[in-house]
């Protein structure tokens, strides 16, 4: 009995597994539209390439005033103008870092590069 | 760039080591809803069908240029450390690598690794190329004059100082602006020989043209992104 019954479940599972795989096949198969308007899996498309914060953004960033800036004048610098409030960051910055936190004339903003 | 508020919420964004469409994905702390960084749209989490407003900037402009408009600029400091004085992805933009994973989409109407002022506006998107070559055979001073949809847009490019801008040149709902030359610096004249600023949008008598968001970004990304892009040809 216990073998049979062994047989059985594995049997089951056999069938659970094999249904698995097909609507895998199916899902990749027909994308988009194949159950009506099935929208596109944006997440299948995300690779991870580092752990969280493997690149350091910038949370509390420091600033110095336009004269003290240690800037070669043809550097390329993203700079942002709000409520009468000027920030720049260096492109080369935004590299190491890719995102600042910041707030500028009040309103909290994002850097990105 | 993007505003952090949302629902009258501060986020807080970190890197979260994945790509999308080999650009950057974002993270927010208070809730590990990832975003795109090139479309401010939530791509997965607790706040995903959310779309963060951009905050107009121009993508680049050399240092000079900046502090000549605004003396009073604070910059973000490098600190102590000399390394942040050296661009990281040097050699990625000198190669013709297109990213870590393969481009959905190959385009050839422009080089993979040429950059492009990519611009979307309404559900329009269109791209301008950003090689020298192009812009020198531009006349009229680095001035494109061009509509997306039926918006009559001035797009500017200054090579030597990196600088795009894409303004609407309407100013209210009639009046359309004509922009004759680009005489000194970051300064237009329009047809009846106004000076306008390109950095700001500030032209004659307090009217500020309206700066359409835009990116300066790998033609084989915008492409991936928006594949049914519309490419400007003179």
């Amino acid at each position: 009995m216990s073998t049979c019954s062994n047989r059985n479940r594995t049997h089951v599972y056999g069938s659970i597994f094999g249904w698995l795989g097909l609507l895998l096949i199916l899902g990749c198969s027909f994308p988009g539209n194949a159950y009506g308007q099935v929208e596109k899996d944006i997440t299948a498309e995300i690779h991870t390439v580092l752990p969280f914060d493997g690149i350091p953004a910038i949370f509390e960033p420091l600033f110095v005033s336009a004269e003290d800036a240690d800037v070669d004048p043809s550097s390329p610098m993203i700079g942002i103008d709000l409520n009468g409030e000027q920030h720049a960051y260096s492109s080369i910055m935004l590299n190491h870092h890719e995102i600042v936190n910041d707030v500028v004339g009040g309103i909290p903003i994002a850097t990105t590069w | 760039m993007y505003s952090r508020a949302l629902n009258g919420k501060t986020l807080t964004f970190g890197v979260s080591g994945k790509l999308w469409k080999n650009a950057l994905v974002m993270y927010d702390r208070e809730t590990r809803t990832l975003w795109s960084h090139l479309t401010g749209e939530a791509l997965s989490g607790p706040l995903s069908g959310q779309t963060l407003e951009m905050v107009s900037s121009p993508p680049r402009i050399a240092w000079k240029d900046w502090k000549g408009q605004y003396p009073e600029s604070l910059v973000l400091s490098v600190g102590s450390n000399e390394d942040l004085k050296r661009d990281v992805y040097e050699g990625y933009h000198a190669s013709q690598k297109t990213g870590l994973f393969e481009p959905g989409l190959i385009d050839n109407r422009v080089g993979n690794k040429e950059l492009v002022i990519g611009v979307r506006l309404e559900s329009h998107r269109k791209a301008y190329p950003l090689r020298k070559s192009f812009w020198e055979g531009i006349g009229n001073g680095r001035l494109i004059q061009d509509s997306i949809g039926n918006v009559p847009v001035l797009i500017y490019h200054n090579p030597e100082s990196y600088f795009t801008v894409v303004y609407d040149r309407r100013q209210g709902k009639d009046l359309q602006y004509e922009f004759k030359e680009q005489p000194t610096g970051i300064f237009a004249k329009d047809s009846n020989g106004e000076l306008w600023n390109l950095l700001t949008g500030e032209g004659p008598s307090g009217i500020v043209l309206h700066f359409i968001p835009h990116v300066n970004i790998y033609w084989f990304a915008w492409v991936d992104f928006y594949p049914e892009t519309i490419l400007y040809t003179p």
